[in-house]
């Protein structure tokens, strides 16, 4: 019951959540790591398949006796496995057809075109068929890698000089993060690759440094406050702004990720294989934004001599509190004092249990009824103020 | 607190830019113009000679793509079929048509009155003829620029005329595919070329050319300008382009004018043709060596003239194509997408939207519908700004669009997300809602336009460097995300302002401001005590 309330307060936003994120970022990173491991493994053993816009393939001209619509003509190719043909009416009397190349499709390419023939009321040998280049040439695809990279240029420099480089370079892993496993599922799955995959890889770039930017604007401003950061390390306010900004992280992902999850299950062919790209990127990005792009924000942070200074403080002060020698907190607010233990707590145990793991995972469910109680306790004393 | 007039002058202006967009769209058939997935277009078949090779074609494919390019961003489709070039295009009716008096009238995309008919319909067939011939013109053109010194010029009245040495090189269309008449075979040998004539009834002009010292490879930017007549101080006011040559060029430029110069001709400049496609364009006496750059003055101040120096600005730009093609065939195709697949999404983004705008109810509250009201504001804007980008520059909405619209209007659904949930923070911390609200939205505002910022610069990179289809999703892009600020700006800010001034609002049981921010809880707990 209490855990429910709890999950409650937290969604409803009566309460900042306290996971644990940064403190177990070593596991984030595995995860992510072995993500992206998976991914590249599957993309230098398996090559991507092209769509036909990439590769040429065949194109079938034949007139419409029957007056076939669009869609039926596709439905014919759908049987065959060819859903992704172009097809088009080409001055209202005949049927232009663009697919990968036929001699694939081995003993049932006869079988199609004497099904496509009858379908428009001609003779199989009226069908004419040439070979056809790309459509999406190689000169798109360099033009547009082209634009990228200036992008990630500019995009980096923009970052590190609105924030700070070491958040550009954050970014930048989170983005990599990001591409690589949406290209990654493309090659696990089979899927084909369009130029509708291309156009979802360009968004969910964009969508993945936006959310990230959104995270590091709310971490700025919370070190930007030197008491702050001196109470609960850097590390610790990086974990305090991903848990006022979870809510904000979730609503958004369910937001963008609703209208494409509705394409994914109800659009048509091509409209699905948007969508199938888009989802598995936004997703991407959700997560890269909170489990990736701070703790690597982290992680170079805490490698600066001041923040290394101010652990080892924080370090030998929770030991010095662990041995029983509590100092006086009287003349320290609650909240507070709260606050420090919360985060303390961590690294205390962090710091003691360096050779085993196991009491570290106790302290992961930072939702955990037990320590619950105290939290709770001290939101109310803030909510009275 | 502020004034409240800004506030309510700013909701008024969106609330006419609305209006705005939802008449054009009704009494103005201004509506987005539809890409080849969704509304077909037009073929244009290309012919190259027979055993072209390969490379060749590709270089003609991409040169014709970088023409293609220049008049707009409506997502060309062009590939290669054995030795044809295949070219769609979605309807290339820019533009649109306007009743002025009793008469329908064509107005190009940029303002000009291109022609007036009797009949609507026939109004119509006029824009969608003018679009279709400029396309075909610009792109079926192979635009090689030669200058070749004249060695003399005959018209009608000589005598000469019929004699064999004066006549025309490779005179028809159909030597366009002849080896001999390709322009590497032509280029170091004397030729007699045409002159362009000015109006078709114009006397026919022949001109005996030297071989080509200059050629269109060697410019390295052209620009179409107009010169006016106290501009111009002596030459002829009009339109005209101006280019700037390679290293190569300007020394073959130099040393091509001084040998024609007066200076080297006693005192008497020789004339200098300047040649397109095997036509002489112009022939201007050569007054002094020229270094570095140069100009074509083709003439004429009106639309007309405008539009063919625009092109040839584009057609010197992109390159000659490498190899001569033949217009086959001109036809009209279909959308490759059919009608249940175009429903299909339809409904499908539908489902989307509306379990979107429920669960923001449900969280949100009265802030859920302020968020409702923002979205569908963006989403008809947004439709405006697609129709106006289709009317200036050609820009057709496909199905990748259509998409990228939804997820950008997901973005734009975060702008509010971020606000609320900054005022959750600033109400945790112990501000009333009334007063979270101005500071909350200053520092949510902050974060938009960081964030924003990062996908615009994606959007403009991506515009100014990429081709084709990308260019056009980075236009939706930028548009959609510069309509996401100028929405958040205009018409929430104002919005939740006014509704945390009105107490009723903010206390509304269970559906006001402070239910949205989750500040309920705490005023409940507040009284408890």
């Amino acid at each position: 019951m209490s855990s429910a309330r709890h999950f409650i307060d937290v969604f409803r936003g009566y309460r900042v959540p306290h996971l644990a994120i940064i403190p177990n970022r070593r596991r984030w990173f595995i995860t992510s790591g072995v993500l992206v491991a998976i991914c590249l493994l599957s993309l230098f053993t398996k090559e991507l398949t092209l769509s036909l816009e990439f590769e040429g393939g065949a194109l079938l001209k034949y007139p419409n006796q029957s007056g076939v619509a669009v869609g039926d003509v596709q439905g014919t190719l759908a049987k065959y496995g060819r859903g992704d043909a172009e097809v088009q009416i080409v001055d209202g009397t005949d049927v232009s057809i663009r697919t990968s190349s036929l001699t694939d499709l081995g003993d049932r390419r006869t079988p199609l075109l004497s099904e496509l023939a009858q379908q428009a009321g001609i003779q199989t040998d009226e069908i004419n068929t040439t070979d056809v280049g790309p459509t999406w040439g190689k000169q798109i695809s360099s033009k547009a890698l082209q634009g990228l990279v200036i992008f990630l240029v500019l995009v980096s420099l923009y970052i590190a000089f609105r924030f700070e480089w070491k958040m550009a370079i954050a970014a930048m892993v989170a983005l990599f993060h990001d591409i690589i496993i949406t290209i990654g599922v493309y090659s696990l799955t089979g899927r084909e690759v369009t130029p509708a995959t291309v156009i979802a890889l360009l968004t969910i770039l964009g969508y993945s440094l936006y959310d990230t930017v959104v995270i590091f604007d709310k971490v700025q401003e919370n070190t930007a406050s030197t008491s702050l950061v001196a109470r609960e390390s850097y590390a610790g306010v990086v974990n305090m702004s991903l848990n006022q900004t979870l809510m904000r992280s979730v609503n958004t992902s369910l937001v963008v990720l609703l209208p494409i999850l509705s394409l994914l299950l109800f659009g048509g062919d091509t409209l699905k294989n948007f969508a199938f790209a888009l989802f598995v990127g936004v997703a991407s990005g959700t997560f890269s934004s909170v489990f990736v792009a701070a703790p690597v924000l982290v992680t170079l942070k805490e490698r600066e001599p001041k923040y290394r200074a101010l652990r080892e403080r924080r370090k030998a002060k929770a030991a010095a509190e662990k041995a029983g020698k509590a100092p006086a907190r009287g003349e320290m607010d609650e909240d507070v004092a709260r606050e420090l233990e919360a985060a303390g707590v961590i690294k205390r145990q962090a710091a003691a249990a360096s050779s085993s793991s196991e009491p570290k995972e106790k302290q992961q469910g930072g939702r955990g009824s037990g320590g619950s109680k105290n939290k709770k306790k001290s939101a109310k004393q803030r909510r009275r103020r | 607190m502020k004034p409240i007039r800004p506030l309510v002058v700013s909701l008024v202006v969106v609330g006419l830019l609305v209006v705005t967009v939802i008449v054009g769209w009704f009494a103005f058939d201004i509506k987005p113009v539809l890409g080849l997935d969704l509304e077909g277009g037009i073929q244009v078949v290309l012919q190259a000679p027979d055993g072209t090779p390969d490379d060749v074609m590709d270089r003609a494919l991409i040169n014709i793509r970088q023409r293609v390019d220049a008049l707009g961003v409506g997502e060309p489709s062009l590939s290669v079929v054995n030795n044809q070039v295949l070219v769609q295009l979605p309807s290339l009716a820019r533009g649109t048509v306007e009743k002025q008096g009793d008469q329908w009238c064509v107005i190009s995309g940029d303002g000009k009155n291109l022609g007036c008919e009797a009949k609507e319909e026939d109004a119509k067939a006029l824009l969608q003829q003018t679009g279709q011939d400029r396309l075909i013109e610009l792109i079926g053109t192979t635009a090689r620029l030669e200058q070749r010194e004249v060695l003399g010029t005959i018209d009608e009245s000589s005598p000469d005329w019929d004699k064999k040495e004066w006549a025309v090189t490779c005179p028809d269309a159909a030597d366009k595919l002849k080896p001999e008449c390709q322009f590497d075979a032509l280029g170091d040998q004397e030729v007699v070329f045409l002159g362009a004539q000015p109006t078709p009834d114009a006397p026919e002009v022949r001109y005996k050319l030297g071989p080509a010292e200059v050629t269109g490879d060697m410019i390295k930017k052209a620009q179409a300008v107009l010169l006016t007549a106290d501009q111009s101080s002596g030459s002829t006011p009009g339109w005209r382009v101006n280019f700037e040559l390679t290293a190569e060029g300007s020394d073959k430029f130099a040393a091509l004018t001084e040998r024609l110069s007066p200076q080297q001709n006693g005192g008497v400049g020789k004339e200098l043709a300047i040649v397109v496609d095997q036509k002489v364009i112009s022939a201007p006496t050569v007054q002094d060596k020229i270094v570095g750059s140069g100009e074509i003055t083709l003439g004429g101040t009106d639309a007309v003239a405008e539009r063919e120096t625009k092109d040839l600005a584009t057609q010197l730009n992109a390159g000659a194509l490498p190899v001569q093609l033949e217009q086959q065939s001109i036809e009209t195709v279909s959308a490759t997408l059919g009608r249940e697949s175009l429903d299909q999404g339809l409904i499908a983004g539908l489902v989307g939207l509306l379990a979107l705008a429920l669960y923001l109810l449900f969280y949100y509250r009265l802030l859920g519908i302020v968020t409702w009201f923002g979205m569908a504001i963006w989403a008809i804007l947004a439709i405006g700004m697609v129709s106006f980008a289709g009317v200036l520059f050609g820009y057709a909405l496909t199905l990748a669009g259509v998409a990228g619209l939804i997820v950008s209007l997901g973005i734009t659904t975060d702008s509010y997300i971020v606000f609320y949930e900054r005022l959750k923070d600033d109400v945790r911390s112990g501000k009333t809602p009334r007063t979270a609200v101005q500071p909350s939205f200053r520092k949510a505002w902050h974060t938009i336009v960081a964030a924003d910022t990062v996908t615009i610069l994606a959007a403009a990179v991506l515009y100014l460097v990429a081709v084709s289809s990308v260019r056009g999703f980075a236009l939706t892009l930028g548009m959609a995300t510069l309509l996401d600020m100028f929405v958040v700006y205009f018409f929430k800010r104002p919005t939740v302002f006014l509704i945390a001034r009105s107490s009723k609002l903010t206390n509304l049981p269970g559906m006001g401001l402070s239910t949205g921010v989750a500040a309920d809880h705490l005023i409940d707990e507040g009284s408890e005590r």
